[in-house]
């Protein structure tokens, strides 16, 4: 009986500061949403870089160059050189990470190059040689939007024309390639949209059949041409172009790049998707730091207006309390009841993170508006759970001084008629 | 208090039953004794804010009684009742007044006449016993 008596007298209460407490209750919401969303943005960092780098069709294919620093007069400037490792090196490495493929990069040949689809010159067009056993060739969506706005694509047929026309010098000698060939694309790859550039795809196997397979002189192929070039000829681009078979087999590679690379010298392992990666953990590093003094001023915010509600609704009830000192409650008991009140509105704000199944996947789909991958992301739980009682904590305590302010003084004078 | 004060949305027999929350008291059987003698059965289930001042004031003298103090210090309590209601009143003072000590300030002391009261006057803010005060 006493509990029902209890349930009424506190609903009574509440009643009173219905507005105050509804608009508590708002607030709060908005604060456990947004400290989701933040904890959301806090701790899909590695799973969105994973997943994005993932995105790239080339993400098994690297370019590996061996560097060394340069002195220089100014230690802020760090100069370094280039040339590629020997294919001894890296089969050292091979040993660890098992047989992975190694090409010559034929990159500066390929800057040579023209592409024409249906009749139009697409420019800027970046070769993407990847490791996958296929004779397909494919573009990504950028290349084909690129196209759209040249000519309307009527068709899924595409017929690709490609030429290369560059003169190169052996022992002095110089060797004019002209090189046309012709491949239908059959396949558009949806990379992630994140400063995509329009891509040609192309398998190795394709480039050592065709373009590696001409003949420079007679017995010597491009292909074995750009293999036995030494290490620090222009031609070589000073780097290798290793293709991968498992993701597994690649983060064993940069694990061992990294131990044996420093400032000094080392092994750089480089490629668009990689750019692309670190320039997004850049771009991700500048805005923690946003969203941490974001995230400051909003628990800032809604500290000052829990203590003003708070503060208010306490205001309201105080000829309540009086009556209940009067009937024989003890502070602690008032306390114990003004408690009960705050705590209400902290159990129906904490209905929001019921929403929290509903937000992972709007945070998905943002992401995949935005940058074009469809991520899975995954909350940490402990945080919140962390985060829910640091809040709660946070409340008990600012509630605690505001009622020992207004408790000074005794009570009784607020039931003496005026 | 001459306007007492009740939690309005609640009913009388719920602002009755808020002391028993604070304190260990099984005041039931009191309560039902004396909700007879003030003759305001009728209004225990009704909201407080709907209630007369008269009604409310009745109230108020059960909540006085139920909290079992032993001095029960009262200001005006027939303010806001009949003639009938108010003679109800007194007569229960004074019936209280056999266990309790009872002090209330009236306007209408008359009502409050019998054998072991002892009526004072204030004058000049001086106490002075006046028995011939009716």
């Amino acid at each position: 009986m006493k509990i029902i008596t209890l349930f009424k007298v506190i609903a009574n209460l509440y009643k009173r500061n219905i507005k105050k407490n509804r608009l508590m209750v708002i607030f709060m919401i908005f604060t456990n949403i947004t400290l989701m969303l933040f904890l959301v943005f806090f701790s899909s960092s590695e799973t969105l870089a994973q997943t994005l780098a993932e995105g790239y069709l080339e993400y098994l294919s690297v370019d590996v160059a061996l560097y060394e620093s340069q002195p220089t007069n100014n230690p802020l400037i760090n100069v370094k050189s280039y040339r590629r490792p020997s294919i001894d090196y890296l089969n050292s490495i091979m040993k660890v990470t098992e047989s992975f493929v190694i090409r010559p990069d034929y990159s500066p040949l390929l800057y040579e190059k023209e592409i024409m689809v249906l009749g139009k010159e697409i420019p800027n067009v970046l070769i993407t040689i990847i490791g996958e056993n296929t004779n397909e060739i494919g573009i990504n969506r950028a290349f084909y939007n690129e196209l759209n706005k040249l000519v309307s694509i009527k068709d899924d047929e595409m017929l690709l024309h490609f030429y290369i026309k560059t003169t190169i010098f052996i022992d002095d000698e110089e060797v004019l390639i002209d090189y046309y060939n012709q491949f239908p694309i059959t396949y558009i790859y949806d990379e992630p949209t994140y400063f995509s550039v329009p891509k040609l795809y192309i398998s190795q196997n394709t480039i050592d059949a065709t373009l590696g397979n001409i003949f420079l002189k007679p017995g010597l192929t491009l292909n074995n041409y750009l293999l036995n070039l030494n290490p620090e000829h222009e031609l070589s681009n000073y780097r290798f172009k290793c293709h991968f078979k498992s993701a597994a087999q690649k983060d064993k590679f940069m694990h061992i790049v990294n131990e044996v690379s420093n400032n000094e010298s080392g092994i750089e392992v480089s490629g668009d998707h990689i750019n692309k990666i670190e320039s997004f953990n850049a771009l991700y590093d500048y805005l923690s730091i946003l969203m941490k003094l974001f995230l400051a001023f909003v628990i800032i915010g809604s500290v000052v207006i829990y203590v003003v509600i708070a503060h208010t609704a306490l205001l309201t009830i105080l000829r309540q309390m009086a009556l209940f000192a009067v009937l024989g409650a003890s502070k602690k008991q008032i306390y114990e009841i003004y408690l009960f009140l705050i705590i209400i509105n902290f159990l129906l704000s904490s209905v929001s993170f019921l929403l929290l199944p509903s937000l992972l996947p709007v945070v998905s789909f943002i992401l995949h508006k935005l940058m074009g991958v469809y991520v899975v992301l995954e909350l940490n739980y402990t945080m919140l759970v962390l985060m829910l009682s640091a809040d709660l904590l946070t409340l008990l305590i600012l509630i605690t001084i505001i009622f020992l302010i207004n408790m000074r003084r005794p009570l009784l004078y607020l039931l003496i008629d005026d | 208090m001459q306007h007492p004060y009740f939690l309005g949305d609640l009913r009388i027999i719920d602002n009755l039953k808020i002391s028993s929350l604070f304190r260990h008291l099984n005041n039931r059987k009191i309560r039902q004794k004396y909700t007879k003698a003030l003759q305001i059965s009728h209004i225990l289930q009704r909201r407080a804010n709907v209630c007369s001042g008269g009604e409310k004031a009745r109230a108020n003298i059960l909540r006085g009684i139920i909290e079992r103090k032993h001095i029960l210090l009262i200001d005006e309590p027939t303010a806001h009742l009949d003639f009938k209601n108010s003679q109800i009143v007194a007569k229960l003072l004074s019936e209280l007044s056999a266990n309790k000590i009872v002090i209330v300030t009236t306007h209408q002391p008359s009502l409050f006449k019998s054998g072991n009261t002892i009526f004072l006057r204030i004058k000049n803010g001086v106490f002075h016993e006046d028995n011939n005060i009716i």
